[in-house]
């Protein structure tokens, strides 16, 4: 990782806050957010994984959390209980203090560890997968309109829906769209999509007070969707950021080549809504100084990260480089468990 | 016309760019240019922009680093910003032959007038296409622009996008086949093959169009200039030089 401090965004007093999307590193791909009026399309192109969808559940986990008023279209009341939340007693994770047990060479013990990817900052709350969101938080937002839930028709009828309530607000409103070209949409053809897309940004235009993050079903998330290659270049150019998240699991080669990463991550373009630099380029962490890093998406089981991808040590997949985190009192602890068991032989 | 490449007036000038590269910063460059450097006695200037794509705000933002004052403009009648979509969206069930694009033209040709020295920006025409509208009229509205520009000794230039696979020769089609013989110049901006830098932001090719008479230096893919994006514009410069940036 590059070693250039860079400055923090700082927003301008004519521009509004960006929306976080719930987890801290997209948020610094982004250059800080999705900024107001701007629409973010991501594609994942991998039929059996549902990283886009993952990352619209935060979406609107981030929104539910900080009170925003948030519009899901094409998506039922239980796909919004399966998002995720913050831990209930939200405890600072205490470190296991490995400096003193592993020994490395003097002259690099006042560097710090090597990172992949930025905190989490404070304006996203760090959601943990293994928490759902609690039944009341969800009903409450739907009882207040807080969270409003748009069926997925027509696309034109979708827009002039949309239309009529950002006509209406003047709030911060974010619209998310988890799967778009789903079967709920009907038979959309690529033209239909790029229509709706361009569509969207040009009311996000018209209303800024409202951002649009949109994922693309995996069977219209390929590069050679519609008339031959160059699909995601398309959907780039109608959106103002658009990622692709491509899957190890399709290609064993790689997953092997890069143990700690579970996606590809291929930034196609960024949202610049004021300026001919995108803010990304600036200001992000993670793609280094000169916005070159590849970058990878790594899903564990709390939590989803985005960070620089790298080749795995040598020394093989299944070498642990530090050592167990768990201490001498809990190895006893569970020992101690199993000694009165009635099923001890 | 766009320091500096030093083309002529009176030109179609066909801008293509790739997702890597886009090429905003040269209609902003030619806009801020043309409206900024009107010599006291020659004829007034004018600028009309064809947005597809584009919002005005982004345009007025771009302007003001430049110190230009687009709404000012607009109130003296030098700048005119068509929203192509606000009047003709897209159509549902035309047939080819439908002129569904005849409104703008008939816009344009409004505002055009012989006296002055207009430039004409029209962004994103593969949009259009992608959309839903016929190419036949995306192309035969562009031939029509074209005659009329011609007519009113105005500067054309026409943005289109080109999909590349990384690894392979531009994909053309139709759209830009047919846009490329009425150009006088076309001028490309292409990413750096190499991969993405924080140093240099792309490269510009200048290439001559079909039946033109040579009068500009033309800057062939190989010796292409580079150039970095800053927040207001772009800084031109030779491979491997500028020793600012590199």
């Amino acid at each position: 990782m590059s070693f250039t401090r860079k400055s923090k965004p700082a927003s301008s007093s004519t521009q509004a806050a960006p929306f976080s999307t719930g987890l801290s590193s997209l948020d610094d791909l982004l250059g800080g957010g999705i900024p107001p009026s701007c629409s973010v399309v991501y594609t994942a192109p991998d039929l059996h994984s549902e990283y886009g969808v993952l990352l619209q559940k935060y979406f609107v986990a981030q929104g539910l959390a900080t009170g925003e008023k948030i519009y899901v279209v094409g998506s039922t009341a239980e796909w919004v209980n399966e998002c995720m939340w913050t831990p209930p007693n939200a405890t600072t994770v205490e470190e296991a203090d490995e400096a003193d047990k592993l020994k490395i060479a003097w002259r690099y013990e006042s560097m710090k560890q090597f990172e992949t990817t930025v905190a989490s900052s404070s304006s996203s709350r760090t959601f943990d997968l293994t928490v759902r969101i609690p039944p009341a938080v969800v009903s409450d937002a739907l009882a207040k309109h807080q969270l409003v839930l748009v069926d997925a028709e027509a696309p034109a009828r979708v827009l002039s829906r949309l239309k009529d309530v950002l006509a209406t607000n003047t709030v911060p409103v974010r619209i998310c769209i988890p799967s778009l070209g789903g079967p709920q949409w009907g038979d959309l053809g690529p033209q239909d999509i790029l229509r709706f897309l361009h569509r969207l940004r040009a009311l996000l235009r018209q209303y800024p007070q409202a951002c649009a993050s949109t994922s693309l079903v995996a069977t219209v998330s390929g590069d050679s969707y519609g008339n031959g290659p160059g699909w995601h270049q398309r959907v780039g150019w109608v959106a103002d950021g658009s990622m692709t998240l491509s899957a190890f699991s399709a290609n064993p080669a790689l997953a092997a080549a890069f143990p700690s990463a579970h996606a590809l991550v291929r930034l196609h373009n960024l949202p610049s809504p004021h300026s001919l630099v995108p803010a990304s380029d600036r200001f992000s962490v993670i793609r280094g100084a000169s916005g070159e890093n590849n970058i990878s998406l790594k899903c564990t089981r709390k939590r989803v990260v985005f960070e620089t991808m790298h080749l795995g040590v040598e020394g093989g997949v299944g070498e642990r480089r530090t050592e167990a985190t768990v201490t001498k009192k809990k190895a006893e602890k569970r020992v101690a468990r199993f000694e009165g068991d009635a099923y001890d032989f | 016309m766009i320091s500096p490449f030093d083309l002529p007036q009176g030109i179609l000038l066909l801008v293509t760019d790739q997702l890597a590269s886009p090429a905003d910063f040269v209609l902003h460059r030619s806009l801020i240019e043309h409206l900024k450097n009107a010599k006291p006695n020659a004829k007034k200037r004018k600028a009309i922009v064809l947005s597809v794509s584009e919002h005005l705000a982004r345009w007025k933002a771009t302007a003001a680093k430049s110190n230009v004052n687009l709404e000012q403009k607009t109130a003296s009648g030098s700048f005119v910003f068509i929203d192509v979509l606000e009047r003709v969206p897209p159509p549902d069930n035309a047939l080819p032959g439908d002129p569904v694009l005849r409104p703008i033209l008939d816009a344009v040709v409004s505002v055009l007038d012989e006296s002055e020295d207009t430039l004409v920006i029209v962004d994103d025409l593969a949009v259009l296409e992608w959309i839903g509208f016929a190419l036949l009229d995306i192309t035969r509205f562009c031939r029509a622009l074209h005659a009329t520009c011609r007519k009113a000794r105005a500067t054309l230039l026409i943005r289109q996008h080109v999909m590349t696979p990384p690894t392979a020769e531009p994909l053309l089609d139709d759209l830009f086949r047919h846009l490329f013989q009425m150009s006088s110049y076309h001028m490309e901006i292409l990413p750096l093959s190499s991969g993405r830098s924080g140093a240099v932001s792309g490269q510009v090719a200048l290439h001559l169009g079909p039946g033109m008479p040579h009068e500009v230096k033309l800057l062939p893919r190989s010796s292409a200039l580079q150039y970095k994006l800053t927040d207001g514009g772009a800084v031109f410069f030779e491979r491997g030089t500028e020793a600012g940036i590199l």
